[in-house]
């Protein structure tokens, strides 16, 4: 699961308030490596809650290997130069989460990621 | 991308779901139409550079792979974890993976529909597939609107979305347009989606309710192989209409 999906990732758990965004219990983590897209990172960016974001990135940073270069707390406005350009897309594309959990913020149901696949199917009683 | 290429890129991905599951009514989407569909959408300026897809139900994921060729970022969701990490190696091989995420779900149907009535009475003609019946007529009734259809994902959060629902034969009738609903609420943009050429009146009933546009796009054959033991017949012709829905 990349940075990327989990961005997208809303909880729906009975009871949930708000349900976004899903923690990040990151157990292992890989670095998988792919071209760098200027304008793909440029387009994506202004739809992506970049809070949830850099949160996610707090989240599994320990488990990274090697750590990813910084990137800004919050969006800069206008143009952002190529090099934090690389490294935000480095931060959403690269960066899997293989195994692990994504915990809903309210209710704190976890949900099992396994082999890079979030399973975030409900039981009947829990919707 | 010339609709051929596509087509002859996908031609050599994993079709078949490794255990098809009866109850889930898994068919693989042939290459030709997955190109197909998609070059369509593309056409339409619903998929390309810098738009975000989902596939609904993505089984092997030949939409998904489809749709990665022309998009930016494709979501493909699934409720079958083994046909999941098929279209996932599906992925891999055609060096597709930067494009595609994939999350496991399942689009869930209302507690009032059939499947939930015990002791429901049998009618002639139904059972295996067979038999064209009627949509239940309070299908409408038991939609699932929001999150609670299933899918943890907000309300227009993907440009588009494909889908080659299950078709509600299974003891599973109304998934069809619970999946339509579902993918209205997920797109921005468009949604295109395979459904029975028999439930048209009453899907195009719904999505006028909804406040969408509907088209419907092409109207073709689903050559069904013999996926399960069984169908008697080698092959069964469903007619099938391809719906877009104008968010």
């Amino acid at each position: 699961m990349r940075l990327l999906t989990h961005n997208y990732l809303i909880s729906n758990v009975k009871g949930t308030k708000e349900g976004y965004p899903l923690q990040i219990e990151a157990e292992e983590v890989v670095i998988e490596d792919s071209p760098f897209d200027q304008e793909l990172v440029t387009g994506i960016l202004p739809k992506l809650n970049y809070e949830a974001v850099i949160g996610a990135l707090h989240q599994v940073a320990d488990k990274v290997e090697p750590k990813p270069a910084d990137i800004p707390e919050k969006l800069p406005e206008g143009e952002i130069d190529t090099a934090t350009l690389e490294a935000l897309y480095h931060v959403l594309f690269n960066i899997h989460v293989i195994e692990g959990h994504l915990v809903c913020p309210d209710t704190g149901r976890k949900f099992p990621i396994k082999q890079g696949i979030p399973n975030m199917i409900l039981h009947e009683d829990e919707i | 991308m010339k609709v051929k290429h596509l087509e002859s890129a996908l031609s050599s991905l994993q079709r078949e779901f490794p255990n098809p599951n009866v109850a889930l009514e898994q068919y693989p989407t042939s290459a030709h139409l997955a190109a197909r569909v998609i070059a369509f959408a593309a056409e339409n300026g619903d998929l390309g550079r810098g738009m975000s897809c989902l596939d609904l139900g993505c089984g092997t994921g030949m939409l998904t792979c489809a749709a990665a060729f022309l998009c930016d970022v494709v979501i493909a969701v699934d409720c079958d974890i083994e046909a999941l990490r098929v279209a996932q190696e599906n992925a891999c091989s055609i060096e597709l993976d930067d494009t595609t995420n994939f999350i496991q779900a399942m689009v869930r149907i209302g507690s009032n529909s059939r499947v939930a009535k015990k002791g429901a009475s049998k009618r002639k003609g139904t059972g295996r597939g067979r038999g064209q019946r009627p949509p239940q007529r309070n299908t409408k009734e038991i939609l699932i609107e929001g999150l609670s259809d299933g899918i943890p994902m907000k309300d227009n959060c993907v440009d588009t979305v494909i889908s080659n629902p299950p078709f509600g034969t299974k003891m599973n009738e109304g998934i069809d347009a619970q999946f339509l609903r579902s993918a209205t609420r997920l797109a921005r943009k468009a949604v295109y989606s395979f459904h029975k050429t028999s439930t048209r009146p009453f899907l195009s009933k719904l999505v006028a309710e909804w406040g969408y546009k509907l088209e419907v796009a092409a109207e073709m054959k689903f050559d069904i192989p013999q996926s399960y033991k069984f169908h008697k017949q080698a092959t069964k012709d469903v007619k099938v209409d391809l719906l877009r829905v104008v968010i």
